[in-house]
C-alpha cells in the first residue's frame, strides 16, 4: 500500500473508532513518523537539573537525531545536533559530562559549549586566510528550543508553534506533576535506558488514558504488596481528562490515591501553590493526577509504592520518553524525579518506592511492557496487521463533566478511552499534516 | 588475604549452588541464601569519557537498590500466578566464572566474580546476553553461607533486555 493510501485506510477507520494492529509494526508507519511526527513535534529532551554547573552537558535523542544539550558560561542551555560540520562525526560520544568545549576526533574542530566553531586545525594552510566563515559553520542548534518548569525541549520545525503554546491547556494539568513545591523538580540520579521490542505508541497509549488495565496487568504487584491500592480498579470511578494532545487521569475511591501518598505537610504546601480552581479539586475528592502523556511520547506517572513494612508508602514520580528506534523497537528512558527540596530521608523513600514500581526492575513496568511486547510483535502478521482494535470504551456512554474546574474534556470515570482516542486523532491528523 | 584451597572450593560450591537456585527458578530458597541485612544493588552505568571514568557508575541509583525485605517482595509476586513479565517463565542460565575471593579479617569474604546470563523467552529462538562483573560478600551465620552484599556492574549502560524480572 502506498504511504497516502496507507494513512487514510488508518484515518478512516480511526475515525470510525476502530484501530488496525497492524500501526504498531510498521516500517512504513515509522519512516512516516520519523519525519512527519517527530521532526514536527515538541520533544523533552532533558531537565535543567541534569545540567546543574557551566560545562555541564548531556547527549540526548530525538528519534535517530543526537543533540547536545548543555549549559554554558553564562548559565545559558543549548541544544545543538551532534554532528561535526565537517565529516559529520559526533563530536560527543558519551552519555554526559562537563566539558570546556567539544572537540571532534576526526580533525579536531572545535566547537565552544554553545555550539559555536572555534578552532580549525590548520585552517590557514588548508583553507586560506579567513576563508572560512565560523559564525555559519557552528554546531547546528535544534531549529526550535523551550524549557518550561525545567523541562528541555526541542522542536525540528523552524514553523513549530513556541513550545508555551504548544502546551497550552495542558499546563494546568502538568502543574500538578512540576508545581508542587517553590524549588521545583530534579531528577534523582540519571534516566535508566533500556530497549524493549515494542511500538512507542502503546506505552504512549497506556499512559494517556488506560485506567483499565491494571487490575489485571498489575494484580501481582498488589497482590504482592508493592502498589498499596484498596483493590486493583482504583482508577474505575477515577476522572479522565482529554486535551487534544494530552490525557491525565484521576483516581477518586482509594484514600491513599488522594493524596499519593504524599505526607500533609507537602500537601499543604502544595495547596499553597497551586490555584484555586485545581485546589477544588483537591477538595471535590479526586487524587492528585497519576498517569499522562503530552503528545507524542512524553510520559508521566505520579502513584504511591510501598517497599518496606518499616515505613508508611512513599509517592515516587517518573518523566519518560519512548524513543522510536525502528518499527516494533523502542527504547525506554525513565527519570525519578523527586521535589529537590524535600528532605534527603523523603528522596530516599520515593527512590526506593520508584524503583520497585517503574524503572528496569520495577515490576508495574515489567508486566506493562510484557503486554507490549506481545501486541507488537504479532502486528506484523498478514492477517493480525489488519485485526480492527475495539477503541468504543465509553463512547456514547459518558458525557463531560459540566461542574470540572479545568480545561479539556473531563469524563466521571477512567476506565473509559477519551483520551486513547484524542491521542489516535492526534497521531493521524499529524501524519496527514494537519 | 588469600583463602585455603579447600576454603575456595566450599565457597566456589556455594556460589555454583546459588547460581543453580536461580536458573531453576526457586525464588524462595534462593531469597533464603540471603542475610536478614542483605543488600543487592546494580547500580546504573553511564558512558563517561575517560577522564570522567570515576563517575560512571551511579553510587546511588540504580537498576536494584534492594534490602531482603524489597527482595522478599519480588519473590512473592514471582509466586503469583499474574507476574506476566515471567509467565511463562524466562529460561535462563548463569555462567559464573573468574572467582576471586578475598579473606577479610571480621570473618567476611569478598567475592569477585564475572556473569554471563543467557535469557530466552517464549518461542523467540534468539536470547538476550547480559555481562557484568558481581562483588559479594559473604560470612557464616550458623554454619551456613550466606551473602550480605552483592554490587553488579553491568557491562551495558542501555540495557538490552525486555525487563529486569530475573535476578543476576
Amino acid at each position: 500500500m502506498s504511504n497516502p493510501n496507507l494513512i487514510r485506510s488508518v484515518s478512516e477507520a480511526i475515525n470510525k473508532g476502530q484501530l488496525p494492529l497492524g500501526v504498531f509494526n510498521s516500517p512504513e508507519l515509522f519512516k512516516l513518523e520519523k519525519e512527519h511526527l517527530f521532526a514536527k513535534s515538541w520533544n523533552f529532551l532533558a531537565h535543567e537539573s541534569e545540567i546543574p554547573n557551566a560545562g555541564d552537558y548531556v547527549q540526548r535523542y530525538i528519534a535517530d537525531d543526537s543533540f547536545i544539550v548543555s549549559r554554558d558560561k553564562d548559565n545559558t542551555v543549548h541544544v545543538v545536533l551532534n554532528a561535526c560540520r565537517h565529516r559529520g562525526r559526533k563530536v560527543c560520544s558519551v552519555e554526559k559530562g562537563n566539558a570546556r568545549n567539544f572537540s571532534c576526533p576526526y580533525h579536531g574542530w572545535v566547537y565552544d559549549l554553545d555550539g559555536k566553531l572555534i578552532d580549525v586545525p590548520y585552517e590557514e594552510e588548508g583553507y586560506g586566510k579567513n576563508a572560512l566563515n565560523h559564525d555559519e559553520l557552528g554546531l547546528m542548534p535544534a531549529p526550535k528550543m523551550g524549557i518550561w518548569r525545567g523541562m528541555i525541549f526541542a522542536n525540528l520545525d523552524a514553523n513549530a508553534e513556541s513550545l508555551d503554546d504548544y502546551l497550552g491547556d495542558a499546563k494546568w494539568y502538568m502543574d500538578f506533576y512540576t508545581n508542587k513545591s517553590e524549588a521545583g523538580l530534579q531528577v534523582y540520579g540519571v534516566p535508566q535506558r533500556w530497549v524493549v521490542d515494542a511500538d512507542w505508541k502503546l506505552a504512549a497509549d497506556n499512559f494517556v488514558g488506560d485506567g483499565y488495565h491494571t487490575f489485571i496487568t498489575h494484580a501481582s504487584t498488589i497482590q504482592a504488596g508493592m502498589l498499596p491500592a484498596q483493590s486493583g480498579d482504583f482508577l474505575l470511578d477515577g476522572v479522565q481528562v482529554a486535551l487534544e494532545h494530552f490525557g491525565i487521569g484521576f483516581a477518586r475511591q482509594d484514600p491513599l490515591f488522594n493524596s499519593l501518598a504524599y505526607p500533609p505537610p507537602m500537601m499543604e504546601a502544595m495547596r499553597k501553590r497551586f490555584n484555586p480552581e485545581q485546589v477544588a479539586l483537591m477538595d471535590n475528592g479526586v487524587s492528585l493526577p497519576t498517569h499522562g502523556n503530552l503528545f507524542p511520547n512524553l510520559s508521566f506517572l505520579n502513584a504511591p509504592g510501598a517497599y518496606t513494612a518499616m515505613a508508611p508508602p512513599a509517592p515516587y514520580m517518573t518523566f519518560r520518553i519512548w524513543r522510536p528506534l525502528a518499527a516494533g523497537k523502542t527504547e525506554i528512558w525513565s527519570w525519578c524525579m523527586v521535589e529537590k527540596d524535600a528532605p534527603e530521608e523523603f528522596k530516599q523513600a520515593s527512590y526506593k518506592a520508584y524503583l520497585i514500581s517503574f524503572g528496569t526492575s520495577g515490576t508495574l513496568e515489567q508486566d506493562d511492557a510484557e503486554n507490549w511486547s506481545q501486541i507488537t510483535l504479532p502486528a506484523k502478521g498478514t492477517m493480525a496487521s489488519k485485526l480492527s482494535l475495539n477503541y468504543s470504551m465509553g463512547d456514547g456512554l459518558l458525557e463531560p463533566m459540566d461542574d470540572w474546574p479545568g480545561p479539556g474534556n473531563a469524563y466521571p470515570l477512567d476506565f473509559t478511552e477519551f483520551a486513547q482516542r484524542a491521542f489516535w486523532k492526534k497521531w493521524i491528523s499529524t501524519l496527514e499534516g494537519k | 588475604m588469600s583463602v585455603t584451597d579447600s576454603l575456595f572450593r566450599e565457597i566456589e560450591a556455594f556460589i555454583y549452588h546459588e547460581a543453580e537456585l536461580l536458573d531453576n527458578h526457586q525464588h524462595n530458597e534462593w531469597l533464603d541464601l540471603w542475610d536478614e541485612q542483605a543488600s543487592y544493588r546494580m547500580p546504573v552505568r553511564v558512558t563517561h569519557t575517560k577522564r570522567q571514568k570515576d563517575q560512571e557508575f551511579q553510587e546511588k541509583f540504580g537498576h536494584f537498590d534492594e534490602t531482603k525485605e524489597m527482595l522478599g517482595m519480588r519473590v512473592k509476586r514471582l509466586s503469583t500466578s499474574t507476574a506476566w513479565a515471567e509467565e511463562p517463565q524466562s529460561r535462563t542460565r548463569h555462567f559464573v566464572s573468574n572467582l576471586r575471593i578475598n579473606a577479610l579479617d571480621n570473618g567476611q569474604y569478598e567475592l569477585k566474580t564475572n556473569l554471563m546470563l543467557y535469557r530466552n523467552r517464549l518461542d523467540d529462538a534468539g536470547h538476550d546476553l547480559l555481562s557484568a562483573e558481581r562483588h559479594d560478600v559473604i560470612h557464616q551465620v550458623g554454619g551456613e553461607w550466606r551473602l550480605l552484599k552483592r554490587t553488579i556492574y553491568m557491562d551495558q549502560a542501555t540495557l538490552g533486555t525486555l525487563n529486569l524480572s530475573i535476578f543476576l
